[in-house]
């Protein structure tokens, strides 16, 4: 019965979002304004149907309704709620219903927001979303279902995987799906403003937000996954440079370039055909992010079995490039640049080179993730990339990425007088030159180490710079106290300072992977209760094993007593053995962050004997904690920008002066 | 900077003109990032032979360091009660391989999951791995093979 629902609302939402992207062009082609309301309509109705299937898959999972076959995949009577909720999107049909329900919805945003102010180019956005709202659907209704049945109908289900069962994967996976989706927006509104021959600023203007919001939820999904890589999968790290990883952080690196480059494009008229460029390609990567994660063809670049959805995928990604670039090519004498570079010493020059290294790194980790598949068509052999090659390839362009944030700063728009600059820069470079001499003091010796945290900190101080000199020159004019005056700073210019905290919080996570990367310890140690071994500055003690059962678990938990000099904490990392999962135990990792050192303790247990005896992975990771932090930071920061302006107005910071008129960014 | 003002005024409005010097700056990334890639390829990157292919190497494989994908066997893994070894079989379409390995395992790793073993080949046949990589199947779905008969559509 909720199967025979399920299929059909897919089914009527797949015809609704085929009709309202057909609808939607003829009514703008043929200039019948009936035919494109009734198509915003029909967005409305996909929204609706797509809702609807979705409570219906709810309501399946509530009831234990065993009799589809998604559902036994992905949840048991006993799982806890929250993961019975999570079981939703975490198999291939729900990951890909979950998918086109958020760009369903946001499509209706899109709608609600767009529908009279960008009026010419909203019949071609909606096209754009619903063709591809409409792939998804296609793929939902006739390839991977979340309704299929099974029979004869089991009493219980398989449950989700144990590792997928943690507070990590409630969100990350929503986050990065969302992020993936949001990029279509822009995306469709750069699609519009090609079709229509509108390459102006205004699609620009319209999804300056949409393109902030893809970039904040793409870095909360990595984030989250990365902490959630650390808390769980117990190797001791936040970031393997897997294909997965590679594939959710290029579409990123994408965005946040775009992000910088629409501000030269809105300042100045230049970069036009590389914003065109850059969202085609963000979009396409998404895609691509979206569809490596399922159609297994990377992460199972070794076995035999290709997922039945990996073709459609590939298809779909080919029509669109192939549509994008024949778009963009068409309209290429329509989108000169309105003026030349004056300098190399300007905002905008800082940004194109900073878009060239965000570029690089992309074309860097598309060339890592697809060089087994390059190898194997050209010499017949799967060559395969590990992290060492990003590390070594990217790490310098990323580091060179962080210093130019510093730099691009510190240059004004159009042309930068060196001497200027360089006199007002002895404060910042000398408190750079402190910090970096103190990570010297601290530990660092190899030249890339110290250069790191140089560009790092260079990075940091620029921008601290930064919200004190307006901090102060709002105080002046406001005659306020400083703390007043620094949070107003957000409100004088939400969006430029907003960036700002987002390159704080770059910059600390920048110390925070140089910290672990560079200065990690780690021991591999089998010990009896009583025995202990030293670990860097710390040493762990073993006492013993306790055992201990709930409902669809049983747990067997190491008691470990931790000394630093005159201190000592206990830590209890735990094997849990999950029912229906007896061949995949799950080791529950302690991480305890030590102040004011700032390193992780991070012990797993591997393995016990009968005897009480266990193996322990032990690793001290210094400085992780900042990469919280930092990301903390950049999300905030994300946010501040994003949040819509209320009342514009700027300030000569140099004067001092409050005067209305138009915000600069 | 002169040579651009003069262009600009030289030029009027003729705003096709590449500046010389970002062009200058693209290649220098360019050649940055080529270089970059090309030295780290070597040591970045590892060929996977098969089981049958290592076979074919003979006594090579006792003395060059190799890596081996495959499935690990179902059933075939012990775990010494005394020391951190694991003994299991990986199999491939060309055959099984025996792999010794001592240390910690991820907790992916289990009967069915896809490995990539590194090591050599002892004079007995079995390989000694120092590394082991389990492939996580996919972080997002339905991981363990052995939920086919419920899990894979079909």
């Amino acid at each position: 019965m909720t199967a025979n629902i399920g299929t059909a609302l897919l089914f009527i939402a797949l015809l609704a979002a085929l009709y309202s992207a057909v609808a939607s062009v003829l009514g703008a082609r043929l200039r019948v304004p009936e035919l494109v309301v009734s198509a915003r309509n029909a967005v409305l109705a996909v929204a609706a149907l797509v809702v609807l299937a979705a409570l219906t898959l709810m309501y399946a999972f509530v009831t234990h309704d065993f009799s589809l076959k998604y559902v036994v995949a992905q949840s048991t009577r006993s799982q806890p709620w929250p993961y019975i909720f999570s079981g939703f999107y975490g198999g291939q049909a729900g990951s890909l219903l979950y998918w086109s329900l958020t760009l369903a919805l946001l499509s209706t945003a899109v709608i609600v927001i767009h529908f009279r102010t960008d009026r010419q180019l909203i019949p071609y956005v909606i096209t754009v979303l619903m063709a591809i709202e409409a792939f998804i659907l296609t793929v939902l209704n006739f390839i991977s279902s979340p309704f299929e049945t099974v029979s004869p109908v089991p009493p219980d289900g398989r449950g989700l995987n144990p590792l997928l069962q943690d507070p990590g994967m409630l969100v990350h996976p929503p986050m990065l799906l969302a992020g993936y989706v949001s990029v279509s927006i822009p995306f469709a509104f750069a699609l519009a403003a090609l079709i229509t021959g509108q390459v102006d600023n205004r699609w620009l203007k319209a999804t300056r937000h949409w393109a902030l919001l893809a970039w904040l939820f793409l870095s909360l999904g990595n984030l989250l996954g990365a902490w959630w890589a650390y808390h769980v999968l117990g190797w001791g790290g936040y970031w393997g440079w897997d294909p997965v990883e590679n594939a959710a952080i290029m579409p990123w690196f994408a965005m946040s370039a775009y992000v910088h480059s629409v501000l030269v494009q809105e300042r100045r008229g230049m970069l036009k055909v590389w914003n065109m460029v850059l969202i085609i390609v963000a979009f396409n990567l998404a895609i691509f992010g979206t569809f490596v994660v399922r159609s297994g063809i990377l992460s199972s670049v070794h076995s035999f079995a290709v997922s039945e959805i990996g073709p459609y995928f590939f298809g779909f990604l080919a029509v669109s490039l192939i549509v994008s670039l024949t778009l963009l090519l068409l309209r290429l004498p329509q989108l000169k640049d309105e003026h030349n570079f004056d300098s190399m010493l300007s905002r905008e020059a800082s940004f194109l080179f900073n878009n060239l290294l965000f570029v690089s790194v992309i074309l860097v980790t598309f060339l890592g993730v697809i060089f087994p598949l390059l190898s194997e068509a050209l010499q017949g052999r799967k060559i395969n990339v590990g992290a060492p090659f990003y590390q070594q390839v990217n790490g310098p362009l990323l580091l060179a990425i962080v210093a130019l944030m510093g730099l691009g700063m510190l240059v004004p728009w159009r042309r930068g007088a060196l001497r200027a600059l360089l006199r007002g820069l002895r404060t910042t470079l000398a408190a750079t030159a402190i910090i970096t001499v103190a990570a010297i003091v601290l530990g660092a010796r190899s030249p890339w180490t110290i250069l790191s945290v140089a560009a790092c900190a260079f990075a940091l101080v620029v921008a601290v710079r930064e919200f004190h000199r307006t901090a102060l020159a709002l105080r002046r004019a406001q005659q306020t106290h400083y703390p007043t005056a620094l949070l107003a700073v957000f409100r004088y210019n939400r969006r430029r300072y907003g960036g700002y905290l987002v390159h704080v919080g770059v910059a600390i996570m920048g110390i925070a992977i140089v910290g672990s990367s560079f200065f990690q310890t780690e021991r591999s140690v089998s010990m009896r209760p009583g025995q202990s071994v030293e670990v860097g500055q710390y040493t762990v003690a073993y006492q013993g094993l306790t055992t201990w059962s709930e409902p669809g678990k049983h747990r067997t938990i190491a008691a470990l007593l931790v000394r630093n000099g005159n201190r000592s904490f206990e830590v209890a990392p735990q094997k849990v053995v999950y029912e229906n999962w007896e061949e995949q135990p799950i080791s529950e990792v302690v991480i305890k962050t030590v102040y004011p050192q700032l390193d992780d303790v991070y012990i797993v247990m591997a393995a016990f004997g009968e005897d009480g005896t266990a193996s322990f992975h032990i690793f001290v990771n210094p400085l992780v904690a900042f990469l919280w932090l930092g990301g903390a930071l950049l999300v905030i920061g994300g946010l501040i920008s994003w949040w819509p302006e209320a009342v514009p107005a700027t300030v000569d910071v140099r004067a001092g002066r409050l005067a209305p008129g138009t915000v600069s960014s | 900077m002169a040579g651009e003002v003069a262009l600009e005024r030289a030029g009027g409005r003729n705003r096709r003109v590449f500046d010389i010097k970002i062009i200058v700056g693209g290649v220098i990334i360019l050649l940055a990032v080529a270089y970059l890639v090309v030295a780290a390829l070597p040591s970045g990157t590892a060929y996977y032979i098969t089981v049958s292919e290592l076979a074919d190497m003979g006594e090579r494989a006792q003395t060059q360091q190799t890596r081996v994908s495959g499935n690990v066997v179902p059933g075939t893994i012990v775990r010494s009660a005394e020391s951190q070894d694991v003994r299991f079989q990986v199999e491939d379409e060309s055959g099984r391989l025996t792999v010794v390995y001592s240390g910690v395992l991820s907790d992916i790793f289990g009967d069915h999951v896809q490995v990539v073993v590194e090591g050599k080949q002892g004079q007995d046949g079995v390989y000694y791995a120092d590394q082991v990589f389990a492939k996580c199947p996919s972080r997002f779905e339905e991981a363990a093979p052995a939920g086919k008969d419920y899990a894979q559509p079909g």
